[in-house]
């Protein structure tokens, strides 16, 4: 057999060279893939919380979720105070500072459909996202939103009274002069079973506001001028005032009270036998859940229905369930 | 070259994935064993701690039950005391069977709702007497406004109060800065932390984001660290996880050593980073030696190369030079000796070329020796005078024949039938000559005819039997020419019936010394043997040594001359060189 080799001379400095830059490159990819980037590169993204009126121990749980998240995810939170005092007209002007001012996301639960809307057509504007807590709107540049279902919740309180009532009895709905749409729907769920029951008469309630006693006030004038059995409260301020109320008048445990929260002072009261049964909505659950969704939408996630968290009722006898302590009561070390 | 970086690079390759293999593996081991350190170290920690709490549950024990007096001025001292150098205690409590608080610290009012004898706490020192035991955390039911995450360290026992036998639970809740402390201080990596369960269920004790576990927005898989005592590797998010697992045994929890892996990895990414640039530079390093040591060792080859081809250009007189390694000195000197050895060869073949060709024309010349022409055309002339016309025509065709024949169109090799036409010419030229003082044969078959022979081998012979043999002669001369395939010989033969040669003479025509130092002349005079040599000669350079001429002689008697050559059926074959 005969081969023919056919040999290529190249000179010997080029061989070497060209053997050198290959190496070299190979070398300079071996090492170029190895970079590792900084993490303290990037600035952390700011994330901003406004805070809801009436903020409460809800809004405090809402405001330790949204920041253990935010620690969870290396983002700050910027959470934005308000005043007792302040109103739905405030928390926008807050809400729209901070757009101003520029944050990566802005997480509120709003006082009113308005300012949701009006910071959503603002935001979306600005390209910020807006994710709504406590509402299940998802208008303009509100691109996700946690809430519960406040009809669902007000028709477990109603049925929770009604069963406490044992079906029979005279019931006063004692709620809030503002024009809260998630106020609303509880009532509406909550009317909605009631005025099923044959033995339930719902008396004509009353409304307070923010003011220090207006719900003691309302609840004591509401008391006066009917003979309730039970009073549903659709919020902590209510409540309290109810409670307030039955406590001064030595009924606690006639007039049975049903309500919404997980105030330290609501369980307290629930604990005393004054209030009977909460419908208990998470609120850390709302803020952590809140900030992970504005991480998932700034990644690009698209949402078109709100995350509908479930709600609780909480009574004396289950409160110190270990399952419900677990939420009812914030773990401090 | 290449291979030899090849092979190279395979070793180090080898290496490096045996290294890397080595290095990541140990490199692991040593984070596997940090990691379950780093959970010792934790796990011995609360231990110390645990006992040390037990220690002050018995001291506070002493302290109010020595003598069943809990409520006297130097306990509350002491409590107080106790109170004021720890921060991890919440409250020191002391109840009854029926749940009625005896005393406690802080002092408050227990709440009427709070339900003492449900609580665990309270149930695990009624079942168990004289036994410490710890509860899970658990939300300190006991006073107003107050909802404390703790943990309960409790006891039944039997004191004598009063006179009487009483049977009390001491309570100790304490809170969870110092186990908060002990646990969150641990280095597992970057993000590792660790967490305690409770060996009996799995609940968890201690976590750095407990309040995200309670909310069930966390999870932690409890199940294979309560069944697992060492470490396992658990991936349950995508997310690859070390976790490392020890038991605090006075208290019957389980602490958990949660690292993650990506971490690791980068340790061994880094080994692999380092060991591709160790790899890398070897090999430059490799592929740089083993290009000087190919240089090296290659020049003096590519210097053979280079000499080689300026030999193939034709340039023998060229020279390698002694130096380099052995093998190349070697390789050297046997070029040289073969380049001598060349040289050699090619001074023989120009000598022999140029014996060749001045042979050829000796015999050219021999053919127009001006003397044979002179005695022919004078034979031509004197026959003309005698008006031998017949002869002269005979004559003069040979002469010219003869002239055609040799010069043959300049080739040297023509047929047998053309050498013994030739030969025939001049033995009828020469026969008028000689007055017919001899007369002629020529003999042939017609394989031989065919053949091949160099041109002018028999004149010279025939023309050594007329002059030496037959020119002086009494008698009638005969010459006889044979033609015949022997074997694988062509044998032609020149006899004569002439006076013949002694074997002296025989031997010295055909020395062939004469061949190189005496320039023949081209004339044969009488007794040369030149040109009989000189065909001797011509036959060996073209056709070897083997054949030639052979002489048979006896004086007196006549003289056979044989040639042989070679049977050559075509032009061009069976030359050794030309």
């Amino acid at each position: 057999m005969i081969r023919i080799h056919h040999v290529v001379r190249i000179p010997v400095v080029s061989k070497a060279l060209l053997v050198v830059l290959i190496l070299t490159s190979f070398l300079l990819t071996s090492c170029s893939s190895g970079a590792t980037m900084d993490e303290n590169e990037t600035e952390l993204r700011h994330i901003a919380l406004v805070a809801p009126i009436h903020a409460e121990e809800q809004g405090d749980a809402i405001r330790l979720g949204a920041e253990a998240a935010a620690k969870e995810n290396g983002l700050v939170l910027d959470y934005i105070p308000l005043e007792p005092s302040d109103d739905e007209a405030e928390q926008l002007q807050a809400a729209l500072k901070v757009l101003e001012k520029g944050s990566s996301a802005i997480l509120i639960d709003p006082a009113s459909e308005a300012v949701l809307q009006k910071l959503g057509d603002q935001a979306s504007a600005a390209d910020v996202p807006v994710i709504a807590l406590n509402d299940e709107r998802m208008t303009t540049g509100v691109l996700s939103a946690i809430a519960i279902n406040n009809e669902v919740a007000g028709r477990k309180a109603g049925e929770q009274l009604a069963d406490l009532l044992e079906g029979r009895g005279v019931i006063a709905i004692l709620r809030s002069d503002r024009e809260d749409p998630d106020l609303m729907a509880r009532e509406v769920g909550a009317k909605s079973v009631l005025s099923e029951m044959s033995g339930i008469q719902i008396a004509d309630g009353a409304a307070c506001g923010k003011r220090e006693d207006a719900c003691w006030q309302a609840a004591k004038q509401l008391l006066d001028r009917e003979s309730v059995d039970g009073i549903l409260a659709l919020d902590i301020q209510a409540s309290l005032g109810a409670a307030k109320e039955v406590a001064r008048r030595k009924v606690q445990g006639k007039i049975k009270i049903v309500t919404f929260g997980s105030d330290l002072e609501q369980l307290q009261l629930l604990q005393d036998g004054i209030l009977h049964k909460l419908v208990v909505q998470n609120g850390f659950s709302t803020g952590y859940l809140g900030v992970e969704q504005a991480v998932k939408v700034l990644d690009g996630s698209k949402y078109d229905k709100p995350i509908v968290l479930e709600t609780k009722v909480i009574d004396a006898d289950n409160m110190f369930w270990m399952d419900n302590q677990k939420v009812l009561f914030p773990f401090v070390k | 070259m290449w291979s030899f970086s090849a092979f190279i690079l395979l070793i180090v390759i080898v290496v490096a994935v045996l290294l890397f293999n080595k290095f990541s593996r140990s490199a692991e081991q040593s984070v596997f064993l940090n990691a379950q350190q780093i959970v010792d170290q934790v796990s011995y920690n609360l231990e110390d701690y645990v006992d040390g709490m037990a220690q002050l549950y018995r001291a506070i024990e002493e302290n109010m039950l020595a003598d069943g007096q809990w409520d006297d001025e130097q306990v509350t001292q002491q409590l107080n005391t106790i109170m004021r150098s720890r921060d991890d205690i919440v409250s020191i409590a002391l109840f009854n069977e029926q749940g009625d608080m005896l005393r406690n610290h802080p002092a408050m009012p227990v709440k009427p709702s709070a339900r003492v004898t449900e609580q665990s706490w309270f149930h695990s020192a009624m079942r168990v007497s004289d036994h410490l035991s710890f509860s899970l955390p658990h939300v300190q039911n006991l006073y107003d406004h107050t909802f404390k995450w703790v943990v309960t360290m409790s006891k039944g026992i039997t004191v004598v109060h009063n006179g009487e036998p009483t049977y009390v639970i001491l309570l100790v809740d304490i809170n969870f800065k110092k186990i908060d402390e002990l646990s969150s201080r641990i280095s597992l990596g970057k993000r590792g932390y660790a967490y305690i369960i409770d060996e009996g269920a799995g609940n968890i004790v201690y976590h750095p984001q407990q309040q995200l576990i309670y909310m069930g927005l966390r999870n932690e898989s409890v199940e294979r660290a309560l069944t697992s005592s060492d470490s396992y590797i658990d991936e349950s998010d995508g997310v690859k996880r070390l976790n490392t697992v020890k038991s605090v045994v006075n208290i019957g929890w389980k602490i958990v050593g949660v690292s993650y892996l990506d971490e690791i990895m980068t340790t061994r990414e880094e080994v692999n980073r380092y060991l591709v640039q160790v790899v890398a530079i070897v090999l430059v390093l490799a592929i740089v030696v083993s290009l000087i040591l190919s240089a090296m060792l290659t020049r003096p080859i590519r210097r053979m190369g280079r000499t080689m081809k300026a030999v193939e250009r034709g340039d023998f007189n060229v020279e390698l030079p002694m130096q380099g390694p052995l093998e190349v000195v070697q390789l050297s000197s046997r070029f040289n000796l073969m380049l001598d050895k060349i040289r050699q060869l090619m001074k023989q073949i120009v000598k022999e070329q140029e014996s060749k060709r001045r042979y050829e024309l000796e015999a050219l010349q021999a053919q127009i020796n001006p003397h044979f022409l002179y005695n022919t055309l004078n034979s031509v002339v004197r026959m003309v005078g005698m008006s031998k016309k017949e002869e002269v025509i005979t004559m003069i065709t040979s002469l010219s024949k003869l002239f055609r024949l040799s010069l043959s169109k300049g080739k040297t090799s023509i047929s047998v039938r053309e050498e013994l036409e030739h030969a025939r010419h001049y033995l009828t030229i020469q026969q008028m000559r000689y007055k017919q003082k001899f007369d002629f044969m020529i003999e042939a078959d017609e394989a031989a005819q065919s053949c091949y022979t160099l041109k002018l081998v028999l004149q010279p012979l025939i023309e050594n039997a007329i002059v030496h043999g037959i020119e002086y002669m009494v008698d009638h001369g005969h010459i006889h020419i044979t033609a015949a395939i022997k074997g694988d010989l062509l044998e032609m033969t020149v006899k004569d019936n002439g006076v013949g040669m002694s074997p002296a003479m025989v031997e010295r025509i055909l020395e062939v010394e004469a061949l190189h130092h005496n320039p023949a002349p081209f004339i044969n005079t009488a007794g040369s043997g030149v040109a009989v040599r000189n065909v001797h000669d011509r036959i060996q350079l073209y056709y070897g040594h083997r054949y030639g001429l052979e002489f048979e002689s006896e004086l007196e008697v006549g003289t056979t001359v044989r040639i042989r050559i070679p049977v050559i059926h075509d032009i061009g074959e069976g030359r050794e060189n030309d």
